[in-house]
């Protein structure tokens, strides 16, 4: 193509003006190897729009491979599970507090016990003691 | 919906939702990551999909829409930096001198506002029509037609600038 219709063409493109089969035309023109050495500058141009159409993406996709169907009762089985669980946990809840105050109560009768024991002990312990102090009140007599 | 006639839909333009990912990202990995990303969202969203005329231009939407955020998150603080100069080897004899220039227009592209942007690209480089443009854009086709005018006068006195300092 000669320079002059190239030149208008370029003009109309500038405006964004041109359609794209012009486009098209010009492109080609750019990526032969006879353009006018005025128009050397837009070579570059198209030259990168040309690359920068042959860009492609590499990589996979990845998509979640199953298709999950949600079904409207999903929701109230979750429900029924999630309340029986809390019933069970309650009522797990309940025995082991039971339990707890048994122990609690054996354990307490149980130091009861315990305490009266050492209490008796310890009365023994005082009997004895007495007769230290008799001791005592016979030595002063003798050792003044 | 099920999964091929999703990946019928979707497939085709994932290398065009790839390449204006890259436009604003740069970076060939956070593009692909960005196409990853609309497609587990378009997958989620599959059923919502056929009420769309064009879910094409509703993918592309949504790509640019994703790469903004990914752009002003703090994420992609560290991300401009990143840029992998544009290679392709199989015609690197034919334009030794044209490929650095191929990465200074990118360059020149990234200063362009982003609506200017993404419509030069959908035209320029992906050769979609106006109405489409329009749609993915989400303005008229004559508001489509003066931002590609002005992105492209912009592109080409940058061009021109540069070329010149070269010459001289």
């Amino acid at each position: 193509m000669e320079y002059s219709k190239i030149s208008d063409l370029l003009d109309v493109y500038f405006n964004g003006e041109t359609t794209l089969e012009q486009e098209k035309s010009l492109r080609i023109y750019f990526n032969s190897n006879q353009v006018d050495p005025r128009l050397k500058p837009y070579v570059v141009l198209f030259d990168a729009y040309n690359k920068a159409g042959q860009e492609v993406h590499e990589g996979s996709l990845i998509l979640a491979n199953k298709n999950r169907v949600f079904h409207p009762w999903t929701t109230s089985a979750a429900a029924l599970v999630i309340s029986g669980v809390a019933v069970a946990a309650f009522m797990n809840f309940a025995t082991i507090k039971a339990e707890q105050e048994k122990e609690a109560l054996t354990a307490f009768k149980e130091s009861k016990e315990l305490m009266y024991l050492m209490v008796n002990e310890l009365n023994k312990g005082t009997k004895t003691l007495s007769l230290v102090d008799q001791f005592q009140m016979h030595k002063n007599k003798y050792l003044k | 919906m099920n999964q091929k006639e999703f990946l019928d839909i979707v497939l085709p333009i994932k290398n065009n939702l790839y390449r204006l990912a890259r436009r604003f990202l740069i970076s060939s990995d956070e593009a692909e990551d960005a196409v990853q990303e609309v497609f587990l969202k378009l997958w989620k969203n599959k059923e919502a999909i056929k009420k769309y005329r064009t879910p094409e231009a509703f993918a592309y939407t949504m790509t640019k829409n994703y790469c903004l955020d990914r752009l002003k998150s703090k994420q992609a603080s560290n991300l401009k930096i990143v840029h992998t100069n544009f290679e392709n080897k199989t015609d690197l004899e034919k334009h030794i001198e044209a490929k650095d220039g191929v990465s200074l227009l990118f360059k020149l592209m990234e200063t362009l506002p982003e609506q200017q942007k993404v419509i030069l690209h959908l035209r320029d480089v992906e050769q979609l029509s106006f109405s489409e443009i329009a749609k993915i854009t989400n303005t008229s086709q004559a508001n489509v037609r003066v931002s590609l005018s002005r992105a492209r006068k912009k592109i080409k006195n940058l061009l021109l600038t540069q070329y010149n300092y070269g010459v001289q």
